[in-house]
């Protein structure tokens, strides 16, 4: 906690950034302030989001209007059971030169973009999924000995339904490690329906009015190294992933109860970042134990692995998470069991 | 109030309020256990003062510990920080204040932070453990019977007054009755004491051996003055004998004095008088009035007083005192007792005579010319054994024998005379046999050897 932190003039300038590119995205899709604004600090953290929703509620059409905004390079993959791993990276094909000659010649598939939305993900086979393993990692393609870095910045925004799971495949926990979030994306309210029927006749999103361009866009990854995180909040956040472990001494009842395995450092990490682009996104140059609760729910939930108690109690990973944080107290001060501390008169 | 000065602050309070909670904890702790403490030492029957005064101390060095304990386990500012950040949601910027890190950003107001201490189970396990310490101080245990059935183990000490009672009894220093109702006394105690008051036991069996003790040491000190009586008149007696030979002419007349005194003292003391009649009968000159003394007689009669009890021995020194006394202060018999006067004073050696007369009852009255004079008794010098103590000699089988036929007409303290003459033989098959025919009747022969005796007594002259 040595860098001085950004001055007031140049985190308003970055605010200013985001909030018109926030704005955007709301008049695109409206009543989704919330998960715009995580998907934001899911993009400024530089990570891939899993977006979980029934069909019809407007994933795609987030995604979509995010590369819009953001003037990315946008591709749009459907994934199904006969989705093969060269329909995603791309595969070597003959071709015919102009005097003659044929040669193998690499074709690069659909996940050489910026963004990338995988919708549907669990539908395609895992062999296709872990396809995705090394460009979500590595930001990179290997096909016959050939390595092929991908455009930066590079984004996997992938959807799947939780429901009509016949016929799918759930992805494997290493692949939903490399999730950074895993966000649900629920029903929206009665006036926001009542909006969208009235302002979206076809249901064809209107076109951006602004746009961030690439600069912008860099600033804003660069000012997302200059927000400062202190220590105490650090050790939170390892103190929460440590919590998650049933092995652990310092572990809850509850996570011994319906944990099975507990989250990566991966996650920390994902956490840490995240929580600074949400300091960042609230117009802050330092992170807040604030932040860190705000994003654990949805860089943890997907990442823990319940037993079968969790699920006969019908208690999701996501509402465990909240739980969990309840229990874990932000600082680690050690007051005597009668001495409480809060507002009011001295 | 700036962030540095709110964090400092709350961590001031922070501390007192924890050194206060650890005050009230240890201070429940201590009174718990003090209560615990009294409530043993009234079981015990110890004084509560003494534990009281030595538990004070105790109070400052709690709260200082308690204080000490706070302190050290105060928060550093960073986590103060970091509380007050995560409290007021400030998002890092209290955090990075107290770092040093946020001065282009402008102080965050927070509001006056309150650290609560939540007493009331503190203060309710306090309030039970002074209701505990006040209850061992003052409930009455001995109604509660609390204590009444601690054993008191005085059996040892019981015991070994008995022995002490049993010695007394067997060398005779004390009656039976007096030994039975020392037991007697002390068995009572015995029973009694398994109540609630062990001291008065212990104090009571104390009494008890002190008295047995005073008692046997009067005791022992009559019978040695007893016979520090009988010696010094025995020894007068002797010195007296002496004396006579050496002075007949004076002497003569004193033992016709003494003689008549004798005859007086036995006219009304029966013992005396059987004590002359004994001398008599074992051969002595008959005591007629103004008769002598011979030697033989003196020397019998000397013996014989020494056999005497303490209280025939006082009439007769009372009788003794009487009549030289009028013959020094001139009576009308002035010469009845005028040459015993004058020869026990002419006859330095017959002074204890004299002392043990009476004539002279102190030192440095004329009556005594040397030796120690009376004294008080003293228990630091021993008397000396010389003359008392018994040596041992081994009775031959003869003499064992004339002892059975012997009658006990009185007990001396003066050395047997052994009579080296009528030994028997100490050897052989007539080992202790007499040459008298007391002796021969005594000793059978086996009938398996009387032919060799016969043999032997009837052999021819010459074989």
């Amino acid at each position: 906690m040595t860098d001085p932190l950004m001055t007031p003039e140049e985190l308003a300038s970055k605010t200013r950034l985001i909030k018109q590119t926030l704005e955007q995205l709301d008049a695109i899709l409206l009543g989704r302030a919330d998960l715009h604004r995580m998907v934001l600090a899911g993009i400024l953290s530089r990570g891939h989001i899993l977006l979980e929703g029934l069909p019809g509620l407007g994933k795609t059409a987030l995604i979509h209007a995010l590369g819009q905004v953001l003037q990315l390079d946008f591709k749009r993959v459907q994934f199904t059971p006969d989705l093969m791993p060269s329909d995603i990276v791309g595969a070597h094909i003959l071709q015919q030169q102009e005097d003659g000659r044929r040669e193998m010649q690499f074709q690069p598939g659909p996940v050489f973009t910026n963004i990338l939305l995988a919708d549907e993900i669990n539908r395609a086979s895992p062999k296709t999924q872990s396809a995705l393993l090394e460009t979500m990692q590595e930001h990179s393609v290997t096909l016959l000995g050939t390595t092929r870095a991908l455009p930066e910045p590079f984004f996997v925004l992938a959807s799947q339904n939780p429901i009509e799971l016949e016929g799918t495949y759930p992805l494997p926990e290493a692949q939903l490690d490399r999730f950074l979030f895993k966000i649900p994306v629920g029903a929206v309210s009665v006036d926001t329906l009542q909006e969208i029927i009235r302002s979206r006749r076809r249901g064809e999103p209107p076109v951006p009015t602004w746009r961030l361009d690439p600069e912008a866009l860099a600033s804003l990854f660069d000012a997302m190294d200059r927000v400062v995180m202190a220590p105490a909040v650090a050790r939170y956040i390892a103190r929460l992933v440590s919590a998650t472990h049933p092995g652990n001494t310092e572990a809850p009842e509850l996570v011994a109860q319906y944990v099975q395995y507990g989250v990566s450092p991966r996650a920390a990490i994902g956490m840490a970042e995240a929580a600074r682009a949400w300091a960042l996104i609230n117009n802050r140059p330092t992170v807040g134990f604030e932040d860190v609760r705000t994003v654990a729910p949805y860089v943890l939930n997907h990442r823990l692995v319940l037993n079968y108690r969790a699920r006969f109690d019908q208690l999701g990973a996501y509402d465990l998470v909240v739980q969990l944080l309840g229990q874990i107290p932000e600082t680690e001060m050690e007051l005597p069991k009668n001495v409480k501390v809060g507002e009011g008169k001295a | 109030m700036d962030t540095e000065k709110q964090i400092e602050a709350l961590r001031r309070r922070l501390v007192a309020v924890a050194a206060w909670d650890h005050a009230v904890r240890g201070t429940t702790v201590w009174i718990f256990l003090l209560g615990a403490a009294m409530l043993v030492c009234r079981l015990l029957h110890y004084r509560l003062t003494p534990a009281f005064v030595a538990s004070l101390p105790l109070v400052p060095i709690l709260l200082a510990a308690a204080a000490i304990l706070a302190v050290r386990r105060s928060p550093t500012k960073e986590a103060v920080a970091a509380l007050l950040d995560a409290h007021f949601t400030q998002g890092g910027l209290v955090m990075a204040s107290e770092a040093g890190l946020a001065r282009q950003w402008p102080e965050a107001s927070l509001p006056p932070m309150a650290v609560q201490w939540q007493g009331r189970q503190p203060l309710l396990v306090l309030l039970a453990a002074v209701s505990f310490l006040l209850a061992a101080l003052w409930v009455p245990l001995e109604r509660m019977g609390a204590g009444a059935d601690l054993p008191l183990e005085i059996e040892a000490m019981v015991e070994q007054l008995e022995e002490r009672i049993d010695l007394l009894k067997e060398i005779e220093l004390i009656e039976e009755e007096q030994a039975q109702e020392w037991k007697t006394l002390m068995h009572a105690l015995q029973q009694e004491s398994s109540g609630t008051d062990p001291v008065a036991t212990w104090e009571a069996l104390d009494q008890l051996e002190k008295r047995i003790e005073d008692q046997a040491a009067i005791e022992v000190a009559s019978r040695r003055q007893e016979v520090q009586k009988r010696e010094e008149l025995v020894a007068a007696l002797k010195a007296a004998l002496q004396a006579y030979e050496e002075n007949r002419e004076t002497a003569d007349a004193a033992m016709k004095e003494l003689s008549t005194l004798l005859q007086k003292a036995a006219e009304d003391n029966p013992n005396l008088k059987a004590l002359l009649e004994s001398l008599a009968e074992a051969g002595a000159q008959p005591l007629a009035a103004g008769g002598m003394l011979d030697h033989k007689t003196a020397q019998m009669l000397a013996e014989r007083l020494s056999q005497m009890t303490e209280e025939d021995l006082m009439r007769m020194q009372q009788l003794m005192q009487q009549g030289l006394g009028q013959a020094a202060g001139g009576s009308p018999r002035p010469s009845d007792m005028e040459s015993l006067k004058r020869f026990l004073e002419e006859n330095p050696g017959c002074s204890n005579l004299v002392a043990c007369a009476g004539l002279s009852p102190s030192p440095g009255n004329g009556g005594v010319s040397r030796g120690p004079g009376t004294a008080p008794i003293s228990w630091l010098n021993e008397t000396s054994e010389e003359g008392v103590d018994f040596k041992e000699e081994t009775l031959t089988a003869s003499q064992t024998d004339s002892l059975k036929e012997s009658l006990l007409v009185g007990e001396s303290l003066g050395a047997p005379e052994v009579d080296s003459e009528a030994a028997g033989s100490t050897g052989g098959a007539l080992a202790g046999s007499q040459a008298n025919d007391s002796a021969a009747a005594t000793y059978q022969v086996l009938p398996r050897h009387r032919d060799a005796v016969n043999r032997f007594f009837n052999r021819e002259e010459g074989n």
